[in-house]
């Protein structure tokens, strides 16, 4: 990294450090944007390129650039000079469809290819003529450096500066604070009332949760409704006469439902705040990513009237803004809170300001798109224009239509009522109808709705009698015997083979009154094989062969190897292993040493002999070869090692001995204290520090910050060292083909001593885990048991 | 259909799997029903415990004359059901694999049991732990040969008897006894919790067809036992 021109070296923040772990890690980074606009008017290419030129010599964010590479810790370096790349296109003879499929296209080639972090500015720009007079404007940027105020501002300018080019007017603005102003501000303000603030919303608090199932899918659905003019006016008005703003009203309405959704008083939401109520001056007009997802915490007063209640929480707001700066990251630091890790699983916002529209002698600028999109479980959307509306986006592998749907009607009926007449909160609060939830059921299907898996040792062996009783899989231990299919000779066989296996006696009579494992449990008298698994999720029970341990991927959760698992046979026993603090009440491992330790414990206690099968995706490629390598060192034969489409950075193993220690001295420093001071360990360069491998660390929103932080962490700070033995890498036809990915061969063949078997199964990176290449990796693995055992 | 005291209709009733609507089964099932309905795991169950009540439902409708969807079902506190309109109408059903039973009788307790008997059970285990000592004695002393038929002899007498009582599995199986041996006829043989009530319990027992095993407790007199097998005589709407 040259020094020539560098204005400032600053540290990431937590969400931009989170942004470019998921470049790094993702096989499609969601953080590229695409802003787009239409432009009118005569356009001079020169004067053109001119404005963006200048544009990025006014905000300092244009001429940052983000490094992580031979230095310890991520990096944004801005230099006082960068040059912009504006290029010209003329489409102008395509029809519509094509240029739509076109434009698709060029959105969906946007890579770090095309767009590296590590130069300045993240930003290529193309005018692209589509008539006469009217261009499409596309302008490739990162969520990195860039939020949707900011991209705003920037256009603003462009087109400002643009007009007093072509028309001679002067462009008078003020210059702008730089990132260094900012970091500054930032760092001078007194961290311990923010931290008590924050302590004290959420001391004792227990967040509810709306997410039905466990996974890491995304799939994306929309619920719409339009209120009317007159509808909106009288809100307005009901505001104006209150003194509140339509925000805060309009969280008063959500937290309205969800009280009535959880039947609690006190209540969260989440809001995306511009992150720019910091005492600088000129901050409204900066370029950056300043944009922060906070908790609002409401206690919903019933006995009050709703205009007391609104008033109050207006003033809540304001408070609010004093704190709202602070990092997400920072806030689940300072305090645990119970219950639903993310804490908030809906996003409210209210859009309250318009779009950029300028409107110059010489050029029109309109239809601007910011390109972000939230990937928030819930994000309701509230944009009062001319009309009121009302969009709620939401993932329906996470949450269920018909939660959405209650949220959508009652807020429409809330919304509509007359507000003239003041009444208390409770009169708003019954006119909404309770929430009925459907009847979850485990179906044959295999579709996983509150299910139970077995959590430890006495647990899991009275599954497998259950199993063998009943003929049946995947028993849920709160699940009724009778509602399994179990009938009265069921009964006594399972009460019999209990007490062989256990050693006491338990009459029907008594096993009918709660017919479940977890009653077993309780009855039985047994002390020991109570101790609940902090890691092992049993997903397939029975079957006499060496169980296949599925380590978690990066997105932490195991039910994504349930399919698979249901595809081995009868005689293949398969667990998942997820990370330890999952809950958010443990805490994680901080390193892959004593992660895989922990595993082997676990593994161990169903396994007491025998050679480990294990099954590497993603993330887990690191803790895997770390369980060979103390598995051999515990005299224990060498595991069976599956590594699925993923690999492991070849840099990280260019260690050199003599920088070893050095090396460990630096990352000790750094992730012992806080994240401010790696400005200190700025300009020293040290051996190539471990960033986890070009695999998915997906940014998953159900997953506690501080697992998060722990995981990246552990990946960051593990020393790749070579095992004995071999591997089998099963690879997606998709990454075979291509070169970009040959490294994971690379890899593997410097890692295992003992070579690298390679098969290909059909399918894509992203869904060997899913129907229908799900299949074709089951059979392979299997193939290779059977080879093995052969 | 007439019932006159003493005489037990016997209805075997096969089970097909067959896909009804909603909007049918709740026509079909009383709200009880279509709870207990509700919550089975696996639709294998799900289906069963339909078809075998709608069964029920036409089958008693025979009898008393009424619509099958508007019969009445009423719940004693230990989970047998009755009929609201005559609670001297006794009625008890039993499944096993493939095979259901109803049995049916007037102003008598009244239980029935089938079980299929294909199956690997562990009978010798089962007998010493659940059954009374006179009964795994003389298990015991069976051949090999005969074992699986004396067993589940055994446990439909026993299954019957309790189902009967309406106390089902919360009945010690081990405080009554019944004959099971190849050459002895159905019968309670001894009640030790009170041994004047064996005499007032008569039981009988049928092969309703290969490899399955039936029996029916009932405490009174059986004069007469008919033997029916229904078939279904509506069709579903499409």
């Amino acid at each position: 990294m040259s020094t020539k021109n560098v204005e400032s070296i600053l540290p990431l923040s937590f969400s931009q450090s989170m942004l470019l772990l998921h470049h790094l890690q993702a096989e499609v980074d969601e953080g590229f944007l695409c802003i787009e606009g239409r432009v009118e008017g005569n356009i001079d290419q020169q004067a053109f390129s001119e404005a963006w030129q200048k544009t990025t010599e006014r905000h300092s964010i244009l001429r940052t650039s983000i490094h992580w590479e031979n230095i310890d810790k991520q990096v944004q370096v801005t230099r006082s000079t960068a040059r912009i790349q504006v290029e010209y296109l003329d489409w102008s003879a395509q029809s519509d469809k094509e240029l739509e499929e076109a434009f698709n296209a060029f959105k969906k080639d946007i890579s770090s290819e095309k767009l590296p972090l590590t130069a300045a500015p993240i930003s290529k720009v193309y005018l692209i003529q589509v008539e006469q007079k009217a261009y499409k404007l596309i302008w490739i940027s990162h969520h990195i450096i860039m939020d949707g105020w900011s991209s705003a501002n920037i256009l603003k300018d462009v087109f400002g500066i643009y007009n007093s080019i072509q028309t001679g007017e002067s462009f008078s603005e003020a210059p702008l604070p730089s990132l260094l102003d900012y970091h500054s501000t930032l760092n001078h303000i007194n961290r311990e009332p923010v931290k008590s603030y924050w302590q004290n919303q959420l001391v004792d608090f227990e967040a509810p949760s709306l997410i039905a199932s466990k996974g890491m899918q995304y799939e994306f659905n929309s619920l719409k409704q339009v209120l009317s003019k007159a509808n909106l006016q009288h809100i307005r008005d009901y505001c104006l006469n209150h003194k509140i703003t339509l925000n805060t009203f309009f969280q008063g309405m959500w937290f309205l439902l969800l009280s009535k959704r959880f039947q609690r008083a006190k209540v969260v939401l989440g809001s995306i705040v511009s992150g720019r109520t910091v005492p600088l001056s000129g901050i409204e007009k900066m370029a950056g990513l300043f944009t922060n997802k906070v908790p609002v915490i409401s206690e919903v007063q019933s006995e009050q009237l709703l205009s007391t209640y609104l008033k109050a929480h207006q003033k809540e707001q304001l408070t609010l803004q004093n704190y709202e700066f602070v990092d997400f990251g920072e806030i689940s630091e300072w305090v645990n809170w119970k219950g639903n890790p993310a804490l908030f699983d809906t996003i409210l916002i209210v859009q309250n300001f318009p779009a950029p529209v300028l409107n110059y002698d010489s050029v029109r600028f309109s239809n601007f798109k910011s390109g972000i999109t939230s990937t928030y479980p819930i994000t309701a959307s509230i944009i009062p224009q001319e009309e009121l509306t009302i969009q709620i986006k939401f993932n329906k592998a996470l949450v269920s239509t018909e939660e959405i749907q209650w949220f959508m009607n009652n807020l429409n009926q809330l919304l509509t009522t007359n507000f003239s007449e003041e009444k208390p909160s409770s009169y708003y609060l019954d006119q909404i109808a309770p929430f009925q939830q459907q009847q979850t059921t485990q179906q044959d299907s295999g579709i996983l709705i509150p299910f139970n898996p077995p959590v430890n040792q006495t647990e899991l062996e009275l599954s497998k009698i259950w199993q063998s009783v009943l003929n049946i899989e995947s028993i849920s231990t709160t699940a009724n015997f009778f509602e399994l299919g179990g009938k009265s000779l069921h009964a006594v066989r399972m009460l019999s083979q209990v007490q062989r296996v256990f050693g006491q006696a338990i009459s029907p009579a008594s096993f009918l009154k709660q017919p479940t494992i977890k009653a077993l449990v309780s009855a039985l008298e047994s002390e020991s094989g109570l101790e609940a698994w902090a890691s092992l999720v049993p997903l397939k029970i029975n079957g006499s062969a060496h169980p296949l341990y599925c380590i978690h991927a990066g997105g932490a959760h195991v039910f994504m190897y349930n399919t698979f698992s249901n595809l081995m046979p009868e005689n293949q026993p398969v667990y998942g292993i997820q990370p330890k603090g999952l809950d958010g009440l443990e805490d994680p491992h901080t390193s892959i040493e004593e992660m895989a330790s922990d595993y082997i414990a676990e593994m161990r206690s169903v396994q007491t002999e025998g050679q480990l099968h294990l099954l590497a995706y993603c993330f887990s490629t690191a803790v895997v070869l770390e369980i060979a390598r103390q598995e051999i060192t515990n005299n224990q034969p060498h595991p069976l090692i599956f590594i699925v489409d993923s690999g492991a950075n070849p840099w990280y193993l260019k260690q050199r001995n003599d920088k070893k220690e050095k090396f460990k001295q630096v990352v000790h420093a750094v992730t012992s204290g806080s994240f401010n001071q790696l400005s200190r360990m700025i300009g020293k360069r040290l051996s190539p520090k471990a960033v986890p491998a070009n695999d998915e660390f997906q940014d998953e929103e159900g997953i506690p910050e501080a697992l998060k932080q722990a995981l990246v962490h552990s990946y960051q700070t593990y020393h790749w060292t070579p095992i004995e033995g071999k591997v089998i890498l099963i690879r997606s036809s998709e990454f075979s083909n291509r070169s970009d990915k040959n490294y994971h061969l690379e890899a593997w063949n410097e890692l295992a001593q003992g070579g690298c078997e390679v098969f290909v199964v059909d399918g894509k990176h992203k869904t060997l885990f899913e129907p229908p290449n799900v299949v074709g990796l089951a059979q392979q693995v299997l193939s290779c048991l059977n080879d093995g055992n052969a | 259909m007439n019932l006159n005291e003493g005489q037990i209709d016997v209805w075997t009733i096969p089970v097909l799997s067959k896909v009804y609507t909603e909007d049918y089964i709740s026509c079909l099932l009383s709200d009880a029903e279509q709870e207990r309905y509700q919550r089975f795991h696996f639709d294998k169950d799900k289906d069963l415990f339909l078809s075998t009540h709608i069964a029920v439902r036409s089958i008693i409708a025979n009898y008393i004359k009424q619509a099958p969807a508007s019969i009445e079902f009423g719940y004693h506190s230990k989970n047998k059901p009755f009929l609201k309109e005559d609670p001297s109408f006794e009625f008890n059903l039993s499944h096993s694999h493939k095979l259901a039973i109803l049995g049916i009788t007037k102003n008598a307790q009244l239980g029935v049991d089938i079980e299929y008997i294909q199956r690997e059970v562990e009978y010798m285990e089962l007998a010493e732990r659940f059954f009374s000592k006179q009964e795994a004695k003389k298990l015991k002393s069976v051949e090999q040969g005969d074992l699986s038929k004396a067993f589940f002899n055994c446990w439909t007498r026993k299954e019957a008897f309790i189902k009967a009582t309406g106390d089902g599995l919360s009945f010690p199986l081990d405080l009554f006894e019944v004959s099971l041996l190849p050459w002895e006829e159905p019968a309670l043989l001894a009640t030790p919790f009170d041994p004047a009530e064996k005499a007032h319990w008569d039981l009988a027992a049928y092969s309703p067809r290969e490899d399955y095993l039936a029996a029916i407790a009932m405490r009174g007199k059986m004069k007469q036992i008919n033997y029916f097998t229904y078939e279904e005589t509506f069709k579903a709407p499409n």
